[in-house]
């Protein structure tokens, strides 16, 4: 049976949230799943795997396991794993950090990587992604050595499949560039939930008029645990940072709700959320381009609504 | 200090893709500078500014029509400009070696600046495999840039918000985000003044004979249809509200 990794990425003793959907998602292929997780040792992590079918884990301390992330180490970590547990087919969910170490492992290995894949073949390895701003969905063939796929969070509702498995350990010691210096990360609190996380996006664009309005939309997101984001225009406008930008040329997000609020809907801003799986508009005006192409529309002002939903979901 | 910026010809967003030969995209619509380059050759002018007698060489990987994207790298600031011809659309493992080489043959630079991804393929990858040719340090998702002496003070921005700080030593390859700079589009004269300035080709079988032995090749393009129900929820705004209420509770069940 064909072995596959799957790096886990851990946040303050949880295992990320998505990795189970991921999971479920590769074990349509056939094959034994081997999980890595990087100097964060925990037999629960173990037990919470075993219970969507993951047989082995992969316990890896590098450098003695002081350190608590660092892009170069961590992708020479798990390049090491894969030698040490002859495994050619890499898998993670394509998260922010996945974002540097995984191309860091293709590069280091000169291996095939795709990226925020929508499926995988692990017997033809193929991978499919959306290509061309959201316009096509594209079948790649990887051809190589290694395969490495990340593959886009929130596709696959988590399904479990228990099975026994066990832990394994390993030590590794890795050399970083000497050139490169991590000087770690640092929260902004523009966001109270990931936007590439939320199950629900309240975002707001042309319609938003400043940037105190959008605390309207902060605190209905907060209600259920939402994410808000913006178009463009209300980043170019300076109302919102460019880190709440959804879009084209901004965040990529695939939530179960997306409430578009006095947004027009751009071909560009849909290039970032058109695979949202609900889309509500709210939109004074009923020729907006997004009131055609949305589940569920509301003809009125933003103003008005989303204080009533707010009062609503407080009830 | 010699600065390398890295273009990539790309279809407009806007524009409408029709897929044919099965995986292959009807190119006669328009094209343009991938928008996170423009970032990219803004941020090299910027450092021009910074240091006197630098030079920018705008390199593209692409068909002969990817000329037209490095004029607008040339009018945007770039001072000489080499074009990796292909007659087939490359994937970033082949880009890379094509980049790697070009930039080998024209001498090491201190800077390779780039968009953090281009907006048709979305692989962002090739500038790690630059990096990784050169054995250069690499940054991608940069927001906010600082030279000092021989070190890049760099932060990079993610989705949450999360900033990550890191320093790198030059030379080194730098992938930039949107948040960076506000790219200063050309004048009129700059366009023209682009025209009379250096373009040096050269075949992608030139530089890379043999093909990679690691690919990925596009097997199948099918276009994304999209059928949303577009109902509208009635009545007064109370009702309304009420309709949207129901709707995220029973149907996508998130509150």
């Amino acid at each position: 049976m064909k072995k596959v990794a799957i790096y886990i990425e851990t946040e303050k003793g949880k295992i990320k949230s998505g990795s189970f959907g991921m999971i479920t998602a590769i074990r349509k292929n056939s094959a034994e799943l081997y999980a890595i997780i990087i100097n964060d040792y925990s037999e629960k992590y173990r037990e919470e795997l075993q219970v969507y079918g993951v047989q082995k884990v992969l316990f890896v301390t590098v450098n003695n396991g002081s350190e608590n992330y660092h892009p170069e180490r961590w992708s020479k970590a798990v390049i090491s794993s894969l030698k040490h547990l002859e495994i050619d087919t890499l898998m993670a969910l394509t998260t922010t950090k996945a974002k540097t170490v995984l191309p860091m492992i293709a590069a280091n290995l000169d291996a095939p990587l795709v990226l925020n894949c929508l499926q995988v073949d692990l017997e033809k390895n193929r991978a499919e992604k959306i290509l061309y701003s959201g316009k096509t969905n594209g079948t790649i063939q990887l051809k190589g050595k290694y395969y490495i796929y990340g593959m886009r969070k929130g596709n696959t509702d988590p399904d479990q499949d228990s099975c026994q498995s066990e832990s394994l350990f390993f030590n590794t010691s890795e050399i970083v560039n000497k050139n490169y210096h991590y000087q770690g990360e640092q929260s902004e609190a523009t966001n109270a939930v990931d936007l590439s996380e939320a199950e629900v996006i309240v975002a707001g664009g042309r319609g938003m008029e400043n940037q105190q309005n959008f605390d309207i939309l902060k605190a209905c997101a907060k209600k259920m645990n939402a994410s808000v984001g913006a178009s463009r225009v209300a980043v170019d406008s300076g109302w919102v940072p460019y880190a709440m930008q959804i879009g084209q040329t901004g965040a990529k997000v695939n939530p179960k709700v997306y409430i578009a609020c006095g947004l027009s809907g751009s071909v560009q801003h849909y290039a970032g959320m058109k695979t949202s799986n609900l889309i509500i508009a709210i939109n004074q005006d009923p020729n907006a381009a997004i009131i055609s192409n949305c589940d569920y529309f509301i003809v009125e002002n933003l103003f008005d609504v989303i204080p009533l939903l707010t009062k609503k979901l407080d009830s | 200090m010699k600065i390398f910026v890295c273009v990539k010809h790309v279809p407009d967003s806007a524009a409408t893709i029709t897929v044919i030969e099965k995986n292959q995209i009807d190119e006669q619509v328009t094209f343009l500078l991938n928008p996170y380059d423009e970032n990219a050759i803004s941020a090299a002018v910027k450092v021009k500014k910074q240091f006197e007698g630098s030079e920018i060489i705008a390199v593209s990987v692409g068909k002969a029509k990817a000329s037209e994207t490095i004029q607008s790298a040339l009018a945007m600031g770039a001072d000489r400009a080499i074009h990796v011809i292909t007659t087939t659309n490359v994937d970033s493992i082949l880009t890379a070696k094509a980049l790697y080489q070009a930039i080998l043959k024209d001498g090491l630079p201190d800077l390779i600046l780039m968009g953090k991804e281009s907006i048709d393929n979305e692989g962002m990858q090739t500038m790690f495999r630059l990096a990784a040719n050169l054995n250069f340090p690499i940054a991608s998702n940069v927001s906010s840039l600082e030279l000092k002496n021989q070190r890049v003070l760099i932060e990079s921005e993610w989705e949450a918000g999360k900033i990550e700080k890191i320093e790198i030593d030059l030379p080194s390859v730098l992938a930039v985000s949107k948040g960076l700079n506000k790219p200063q589009y050309p004048t009129l004269p700059q366009i023209i003044q682009a025209k009379k300035k250096k373009i040096e080709s050269v075949t992608i079988e030139a530089l890379v004979p043999n093909a990679p032995e690691s690919q990925m090749i596009i097997h199948e393009l099918s276009p994304i249809s999209e059928h949303r129900k577009c109902l509208e929820l009635e009545g007064d705004i109370e009702q309304k509200v009420e309709q949207l209420f129901t709707i995220l509770k029973n149907e996508a069940k998130v509150i």
